[in-house]
């Protein structure tokens, strides 16, 4: 009898759960490598009920084994977008311009960079007085997007200018022009060979430098709004469910949390008060 | 050079000085050279090193610079870096493709070395904090270079200064070290040279100079042992020294006290014989004259008492001669066996007066051979023996033996044997029977009278000859002595054979007796004039000249010892007469020694005769002589005729 009982109780708990597994869709998660950050982001939305998460390392899997959606990481893994497979694409932590160029069928994405505004928001933040940011370019989208922020940030002053790639000496030249650099995401401009000259001209000439990510901070950038990994999760979760449940692609978009962070060292150096990472994201918030 | 040889033959104070400093220095000399390359080497490399901390330093500093092309921030980087050591900095811009050139105008010398280093433009790793990637290849870029050309001058002034002061240092070390091994070599080898001059000076006989300064240790030790040797050597040879000095002393006394023995036994022996000369030769002339039965056998008792003092004082005076070892034997051929039976007829009445059996045996070989030696000495020892058996001997035999074993050609071996059956020898008494004035008992000399000197002459005389002499001998028994000796001999006698000269030669003949004594002189010249010669005589030598200056005579017999003018002084005048050059001289002495006789012949004369004189001897030499000298003019008349 008992154990009767335990078996109409073993079947009530197991045929629901079967019944769900074969409803969910199934989710093909392509990383660009193994790290612990990446195994987390995996394990975290495997945990998700609304799908099903297959997890693979820079490669599709085989056109028969392929699952009804795709989630691709970086920007590295762009080009496995461009697939007929899955009835949806997402494009995970990738940026904007990028992905923008592509224009992929039946896809959306999750942005990698921060818009410019929450940056300059950030300057706004930190700098009460009123002060001229440099800002060199290579793609034009920077500078028209820069010209239409302009008019939303009275106390700043822009100096934008039209930067070859790698041309360590115009952006020297707008560091000795301007109070504080903001750096894009634009990699042909900011990459591991120009950051050391570009930091130290900064230095030399008592320029800050803001953006465009927690790497540059860790560098000696003075600060970046960024977000965290939890937050991007989320984010894509809300995304992933939205989708699933209207079988609509919700728009491709920035991040909509987000953090600020701080080189504190470097404020030091540059003899800049600065309030806390915590303060600026609150002030920001309420802004 | 042999090093060994070298090192061997040096003086032990340079031996040590040598071990010493040798390995020091080697030592030393490896450790200097070592350091001072390491150090020189130590400047140059930090020289380079200080060039190329500067040439990074500025290729770090610059790497803005030359990114912004900024050319005057530049020179400010490089004039910071200039040093007086620095001749010039030179920057290659590589984007540019331009030098920037700074000259130290202090610096203008002409030795430098060149330093180069890139400047890299350096890249920072930014990792995507999601995705973990890198955002660009991180590659590192060069965008030029640094040249430094480095003066060597202040390289070279510094060397300088590290080999001064190695030097000094290395002179200072090596003096301290000579210094050193000197100390230590003369610590050692002074106590070494000092005992070495003291046992030179030791065995030089100098024993003042001993060891002053004792050092502590072993060769203080040492050195003390010697000194307390030197000591004991001088003290021992000071003890010997006085001995030697006492036995001298001992000796000369004895030796006085023996020459004055021996001197008062030939003054007394010579003193005794010319008494009794004249004694015996009167009795001999005695007994030529008519005498009753009575007066013969008075006469016979004299000469016979007269006959054994006189052997008796013979005795002593041989015995006295051996003592002072003046007794030379002489060296003539003669005939044994004649000896035998001229000597031992005499001894044999005296045995068969005693009742004894006396037989002689001689060994039929030496019939007819004539053995070298020295008769007088040999007839001397068969006397001696034989008359000793004779008279130790109350019954029973005597029996003399002579047997002859041939070793060669030429040299044979002669064993005399004379055994008695008379008292005999106690074994103990053998031990002394042949030391002088010792007879085996002193009751036999009550008994059997004699010297006692018999024997030991025996003893003397055959140690003279190499001759063995043996003794066996039992008590009531009889005693047996044997002498052998060896010797040369040849074949045929070698007599003399004027033994058998014509008495007719001596008669008419002149005779010059020269002699102070006038018992002698009378008896002489009774005795000459018997045997038909004319007689002169003369009592000393001045008499003597006188009268051979007078009248001529045929031969001349001398005396020695006289007043006035002795027979040696006399005889040499006669020879400085040309009448006497040849005439024949006899000496005639008491003095039984050989220096008289070889002075004698030195001084001219011809022959000698020792008193007292037996008849048969003067007759025989007489006759020789006179013989002789008829001979030489009978050859001057031969050689004389064809003229």
């Amino acid at each position: 009898m008992k154990k009767l009982l335990y078996g109409i109780l073993f079947l009530f708990i197991l045929i629901p759960q079967a019944f769900s597994q074969i409803n969910k869709p199934v989710v093909d998660l392509i990383l660009p490598t193994e790290t612990a950050e990446l195994e987390y982001i995996s394990k975290k939305l495997s945990k998700s009920n609304s799908f099903n998460i297959k997890t693979y390392i820079n490669v599709l899997p085989r056109e028969d084994n392929r699952g009804d959606l795709l989630i691709i990481v970086s920007d590295k893994l762009l080009p496995l977008m461009d697939t007929d497979s899955y009835s949806a694409k997402f494009a995970f932590y990738v940026n904007s311009l990028n992905f923008k160029n592509k224009n992929f069928k039946k896809s959306t994405a999750l942005f990698s960079d921060q818009p410019i505004h929450r940056q300059l928001l950030l300057l706004s933040h930190i700098f009460d007085k009123k002060i001229i940011i440099g800002i060199p370019y290579h793609n034009e989208f920077y500078k028209i997007l820069l010209m239409n922020e302009s008019k939303n940030f009275n106390n700043l002053e822009f100096l934008i200018v039209k930067t070859e790639s790698n041309d360590i000496r115009a952006v020297n030249k707008i560091i000795q022009n301007s109070d504080v650099l903001l750096a894009t995401p634009e990699s042909k401009i900011y990459n591991s060979q120009t950051i050391r000259s570009i930091l130290l001209s900064s230095y030399r000439h008592q320029t800050a430098v803001i953006g465009p990510n927690e790497g540059f901070v860790t560098a000696g950038a003075l600060a970046s709004v960024a977000t965290s990994s939890d937050q991007y999760i989320d984010e894509l979760m809300i995304m992933m469910e939205e989708y699933i449940e209207t079988n609509s692609l919700p728009e491709s978009k920035y991040p909509k949390n987000f953090i600020v962070k701080i080189n504190k060292n470097v404020a030091e150096s540059l003899g800049i008060m600065i309030s806390s990472e915590q303060q600026l994201l609150k002030e920001m918030k309420d802004d | 050079m042999n090093i060994s040889h070298y090192f061997k033959t040096n003086t032990i104070f340079k031996q040590i000085l040598i071990a010493v400093l040798s390995p020091a220095l080697i030592l030393f000399l490896a450790l200097f050279g070592y350091s001072l390359f390491a150090r020189l080497n130590d400047a140059v490399q930090s020289q380079n090193e200080l060039a190329t901390r500067i040439a990074e330093n500025i290729a770090a500093v610059s790497e803005l610079a030359i990114i912004s092309g900024n050319d005057s921030q530049l020179l400010d980087i490089m004039a910071s870096a200039l040093d007086s050591d620095i001749t010039s900095i030179t920057i290659f811009n590589a984007e540019s493709g331009h030098h920037l050139v700074l000259n130290n105008n202090q610096n203008n010398s002409s030795e430098h070395k060149e330093i180069t280093v890139p400047i890299i433009q350096h890249s920072i790793p930014l990792e995507d904090s999601i995705t973990g990637e890198n955002i660009s290849d991180i590659t590192e870029k060069q965008i030029g270079t640094v040249s430094i050309k480095q003066s060597r001058d202040k390289l070279q002034k510094l060397q300088k200064q590290i080999i001064k002061v190695s030097s000094f240092i290395a002179f200072i070390s090596i003096l301290v070290c000579i210094c050193f091994a000197w100390f230590i070599s003369r610590r050692f080898s002074r106590p070494l040279a000092e005992i070495n001059t003291l046992t030179k000076n030791i065995t030089a006989g100098n024993f003042y100079k001993q060891i002053r300064n004792i050092k502590p240790g072993e060769l203080g030790e040492l050195q003390s042992h010697v000194n307390n040797m030197a000591k004991s050597i001088e003290k021992q040879q000071q003890e010997l020294k006085d001995n030697l000095q006492n036995l001298f002393l001992a000796k000369e006394e004895a030796d006085k006290a023996n020459s004055a023995k021996s001197q008062f036994l030939a003054t007394m022996t010579h003193e005794l014989r010319t008494p009794l000369n004249g004694a015996l030769g009167m009795m001999q002339l005695l007994s030529n004259t008519k005498l009753n039965g009575e007066q013969n056998h008075y006469l016979l008792i004299a000469r016979e008492s007269s006959e054994l003092l006189l052997n008796i004082v013979n005795n002593i005076l041989d015995f006295s001669e051996i003592e002072k070892g003046e007794l030379q034997l002489q060296e003539n051929y003669f005939d044994i066996s004649a000896i035998f039976n001229n000597l031992l007829t005499p001894l044999s009445y005296e045995a068969k007066k005693k009742g004894l059996e006396f037989t002689t045996y001689i060994d039929p070989q030496l019939n007819g051979i004539s053995v070298l030696g020295d008769d007088v000495r040999i007839r001397q020892i068969l006397l001696n023996l034989v008359a000793n058996a004779v008279k130790f001997t109350q019954q029973g035999n005597v029996a003399i033996t002579l047997n002859a074993k041939e070793l060669s050609s030429n040299r044979a071996i002669l064993e005399l044997n004379v055994s008695d059956t008379g008292i005999g020898i106690s074994e103990k008494d053998q031990q002394i029977i042949f030391d002088s004035f010792r007879q085996a008992d002193g009751s036999h000399r009550r008994r059997y009278g004699g010297s006692g000197l018999g024997l030991a002459i025996v003893r003397r005389l055959c140690d003279l000859m190499n001759a063995d002499i043996l003794l066996t001998s039992a008590e009531n028994t009889g005693s047996t002595f044997t002498v052998r000796w060896s010797c040369t001999y040849q074949v045929g006698c070698n007599l003399e054979h004027h033994t058998q000269q014509d008495e007719t030669i001596l008669v008419g003949k002149a005779v010059l007796i020269v002699e102070d004594n006038p018992v002698n002189q009378l008896l002489v010249s009774k005795i000459l004039r018997r045997w038909g010669m004319t007689t002169v005589t003369a009592n000393n030598g001045v008499e003597a000249l006188i009268a051979v200056e007078k009248q001529h005579f045929d031969i001349i017999l001398m005396d020695l010892q006289m007043p006035i003018m002795d027979g040696f002084e006399a005889t040499q005048a006669i020879r400085n007469l040309s009448q006497h050059r040849q005439t024949p001289i006899i000496a005639l002495t008491a003095n039984n020694f050989k220096d008289d006789s070889d002075y004698c012949f030195r001084v001219g004369m011809n022959d000698f005769l020792s008193k007292p004189v037996s008849l048969t001897n003067l007759k025989e030499k007489i006759s020789f002589w006179l013989s002789k000298s008829l001979g030489t003019s009978l050859s001057e008349s031969v050689d004389k005729r064809p003229e």
